[in-house]
């Protein structure tokens, strides 16, 4: 039974099947052709019986493993791999169908491989999910024909695994390494304000040339009768909350993932940079009202928590009610605070209906309002216009733009700070952003 | 739920549908088919059985060929029992009939009616009294219904006499004329029209019936006339075989493809054959599953551009091209406050020369750029045409390629 259900046949089969047809046809009317394609029929059925043989002359000639993490980071290349071996005595050709997990909705991942006897093979790949959750990965089909190349085995190998998409963990541990080591200006990513003014004393130390020679300690010289120097630190220990809004406005997506996992993947860059600088990382979600609150704090196990929490978050988008969100901040989180609000803002007049709750939260906290530019606008923007009706969707498109830059000028002139930004960059605005507040001493 | 609702009742209708197709009775298939296959009443399936009784057969032959064919190409020797509801000879069955007849063989045909080459040559006419129309099933059963019967007296060759009672409608046809003395009659109606005679040539019996439907299941099951169909097949020597030939009502059963022609040549058949198979099994091994199912997710889609589009047909049909205009100064402005930070209130001279040289632009380009600007901002109305050229050198104030 296992034997009829892994034959399968090549195209080859089939090609050879109708050259006989046609063959045959002509020997209708050419006696001697019929008498050809007649040999020639017993030796291509000669020749698939031993190609059958050649196959299926080992019980398991092949292997094949797929190599994975066990969780996935989202809107991330992840990288897998297959690896292939076969006992086969002669040279097989392999077709390998993975079976990947149904979110992809990718149905034409083959891999087409040549092996030599003896050799072992690697397929690297990379994919992209755009959804948190549960992934299944079936098994491996693979699919080896010879040379002859009219039938072909099939091989059922691997196991299916499942693996978990969690929030974007290789954005965080790249902008850790960048953001620690002042790195962002590098790799052209933007510039960043030097930390200059710090406010935490931390010790006094020897001077040595470079030091600024403002903050040279006098009384501690005289005392060493050499030269001192005061040293500080940035300040610690405050709190920076990560607001997501989950509500309608957060579905649309870009590139395939939806803004509110481009928020939920900038909340755990960033809670991981507060955490290594020493602040205390929090988080809120909210929608029609107050989903979660997580509680800032700097223990160990506080990334973690976070992400789990960011992993876990399920959303219905409903309309977001702000009045909600004000409530609860001034409930529960008394200490001022730095306030990441994700959030967008499709018009000046949605802006405003909330612009009431936004300033009451700024008063209390340093409010920092995050919104999305929309890409496939801007690119309608960047585009030429050929015909009338052209125009005027770009002029809509322009006025739609421009109206973003007004929700930008109205929160601003309520001393409410703003990121606007492509989806794309939202992870690096926002840390540049709170490296500066931090520098500022704004919090 | 919906669906499910739907589902049910659906399920439902076909059900009653379903149920009142059963409880219909269906109405008894009358065809005239004298097959061996065949249970309807006049099939010949109880015959077949009657005829492996009668002859110790295992299975009581039946034959889909010609006279000619069964007599001069196969040789064949049994006797022979042709039923049918008008016997057409032509000359090579004909004359094949009598030298299987001559070879002293049984033949009986049974027919209401015989063709002409078989009446003329053997000196007899039949008579039909009443044509039935084989479609019309309503005329049959009435005239079974009625209870108008028949007496047919058969005498047997023993010189016994028998007396069996049929429906006229097994009765309608009779010979009319008998004119050779080597004919004999050996049954008649009870008005004394014969309606089985027998042929003598040579060594065997050729004998002639007119109730080909006595041999029919319909009444060879029924008790009064069964015992006819069994004294006439008595005719027939118990230790030779025989075959029923069919071919006489239902022709060549096999020949009615016409791929059999094709199949002829030992060519096309290998070609057919090969044909046949091949798609055969490119359905059978084609419609296997190479990995499993994935269904279908709908992605999420960004409806801005199609929100951005249907706003655009909506102001352009409105066509009221000087709001249109001020969006996109409004947009130039602020293009040109945050990238060149140049002040946008007043548009005179120092301001283009220092735009054009911030943003590199052609002098040409943002002079008439900012000449058509201040044209739109004092006039009530502006062209279709201006809007255009607005277009044009934005693009390349912009650098859209």
């Amino acid at each position: 039974m296992n034997y009829i259900k892994s034959f399968y046949l090549t195209n080859r089969f089939f090609a050879l099947a109708g050259a006989l047809v046609f063959l045959f046809m002509v020997g209708f009317a050419i006696p001697a052709v019929a008498a050809i394609a007649e040999t020639l029929f017993y030796l291509a059925l000669v020749l698939l019986v031993l190609d059958t043989l050649l196959l299926y002359k080992q019980k398991s000639p092949l292997v094949a493993e797929r190599i994975l993490a066990d969780k996935f980071s989202n809107g991330d290349e992840n990288a897998l791999q297959i690896i292939l071996e076969h006992r086969f005595q002669q040279q097989v050709f392999i077709q390998v169908f993975d079976e990947l997990p149904v979110q992809f909705q990718i149905r034409n991942q083959q891999f087409d491989l040549t092996l030599k006897p003896g050799e072992v093979k690697n397929i690297n790949y990379s994919l992209r999910p755009v959804k948190r959750g549960e992934y299944e990965f079936g098994i491996i089909n693979a699919f080896v024909f010879t040379k002859l190349g009219i039938v072909k085995r099939r091989f059922q190998l691997g196991q299916p695994k499942a693996v978990s998409v969690y929030p974007s963990f290789i954005q965080m541990r790249k902008y850790e390494l960048l953001a620690i080591s002042n790195q962002l200006q590098q790799s052209g990513i933007k510039k960043i304000r030097r930390i200059g003014n710090n406010m935490e004393f931390e010790q006094i130390k020897n001077y040595v040339a470079g030091d600024d020679y403002r903050k040279i300690n006098w009384k501690a010289s005289a005392r060493r009768s050499e030269l001192m120097i005061n040293q500080f630190q940035e300040e610690r220990s405050q709190q920076v909350y990560s607001v997501i809004d989950k509500g309608r406005m957060m579905q649309m997506p870009f590139e395939g993932m939806s803004l509110l996992d481009y928020a939920i993947n900038a909340s755990l860059v960033i809670s991981n940079i507060a955490l290594k600088k020493g602040d205390k990382a929090g988080l809120v979600t909210f929608q029609h009202k107050v989903n979660s609150v997580l509680p800032a704090s700097s223990r160990n196990m506080q990334l973690n928590l976070i992400l789990e929490h960011l992993y876990k978050q399920k959303t219905a988008y409903k309309e977001s009610d702000f009045s909600q969100l004000y409530i609860s901040l001034k409930r529960k989180v008394t200490q001022r605070s730095l306030i990441l609000l994700y959030t967008n803002f499709a018009s000046l007049s949605s802006l405003q209906r909330q612009l009431l709750y936004l300033r009451k939260i700024n008063q209390q906290h340093l409010l920092v309002c995050i919104f999305f530019e929309n890409t496939e606008v801007k690119e309608l923007i960047e585009t030429k216009a050929d015909s009338l009706e052209g125009v005027y969707t770009k002029g809509i498109a322009e006025q739609l733009a421009y109206e973003k830059k007004l929700i930008m000028k109205e929160l601003q002139a309520h001393g409410i700070h703003t990121i606007l930004t492509p989806p794309k960059e939202l992870s690096v605005n926002t840390i540049n952003k709170y490296l500066e507040l931090k520098s500022r001493g704004l919090i | 739920m919906k669906d499910k609702k739907y589902l049910i009742f659906f399920i439902a209708i076909i059900t009653i549908y379903v149920v009142y197709e059963m409880q219909k009775p269906t109405p008894e298939d009358w065809t005239v088919t004298f097959h061996h296959r065949d249970r309807i009443p006049f099939g010949t399936l109880a015959t077949h059985d009657l005829l492996k009784d009668l002859f110790d057969q295992q299975e009581a032959p039946s034959s889909f060929k010609t006279m000619y064919e069964l007599v001069e190409q196969e040789e064949i020797e049994d006797n022979l029992l042709v039923l049918s509801s008008e016997l057409v000879l032509d000359e090579n069955d004909f004359s094949s009939l009598l030298t299987h007849v001559e070879k002293g063989h049984a033949v009986f045909l049974a027919a209401q009616d015989f063709s002409n080459r078989l009446e003329d040559s053997l000196h007899f006419e039949t008579y039909l009294e009443q044509r039935l129309n084989p479609a019309d099933f309503t005329q049959i059963v009435n005239e079974l219904a009625e209870e108008t019967k028949t007496r047919v007296r058969f005498a047997q060759p023993n010189g016994n006499e028998k007396t069996f009672i049929f429906p006229s409608l097994a009765t309608v046809a009779y010979f009319s004329k008998v004119e050779s003395d080597s004919i004999t009659e050996m049954a008649w109606r009870e008005d004394g029209k014969p309606v089985l005679i027998k042929y003598n040539s040579g060594q065997g019996d050729l004998y002639l019936s007119t109730m080909p439907l006595a041999f029919t299941n319909y009444f060879v099951l029924q008790e009064e006339t069964s015992a006819y169909a069994s004294s006439l097949l008595s005719l027939f020597p118990e230790e030779e075989s025989l075959v029923h030939v069919e071919y006489y009502q239902m022709g060549k059963l096999e020949s009615r493809s016409e791929i059999r022609a094709l199949l002829s040549y030992p060519a096309l058949r290998w070609a057919i054959y090969i044909l046949l198979a091949t798609v055969f099994i490119f359905l059978l091994f084609e419609s296997k599953r190479r990995q499993r199912i994935i269904a279908v997710i709908p992605p999420v889609k960004n409806a801005t551009l199609e929100f951005v589009n249907t706003l655009g047909q909506l102001y352009h049909n409105q066509k009221n091209h000087k709001n249109l205009a001020q969006k996109r100064i409004l947009f130039w402005k602020d293009y040109v406050r945050s990238h060149y930070t140049l002040r946008t209130d007043k548009l005179d001279e120092p301001f283009k020369l220092e735009l054009t040289r911030k943003s590199g632009a052609e002098k040409t380009t943002v002079f008439a750029l900012v000449e058509l600007i201040e044209r739109a901002e004092a006039n009530n109305m502006i062209e279709e045409g201006e809007l255009l050229m607005m277009e044009k050198l934005m693009n390349e104030f912009y650098g859209i390629a």
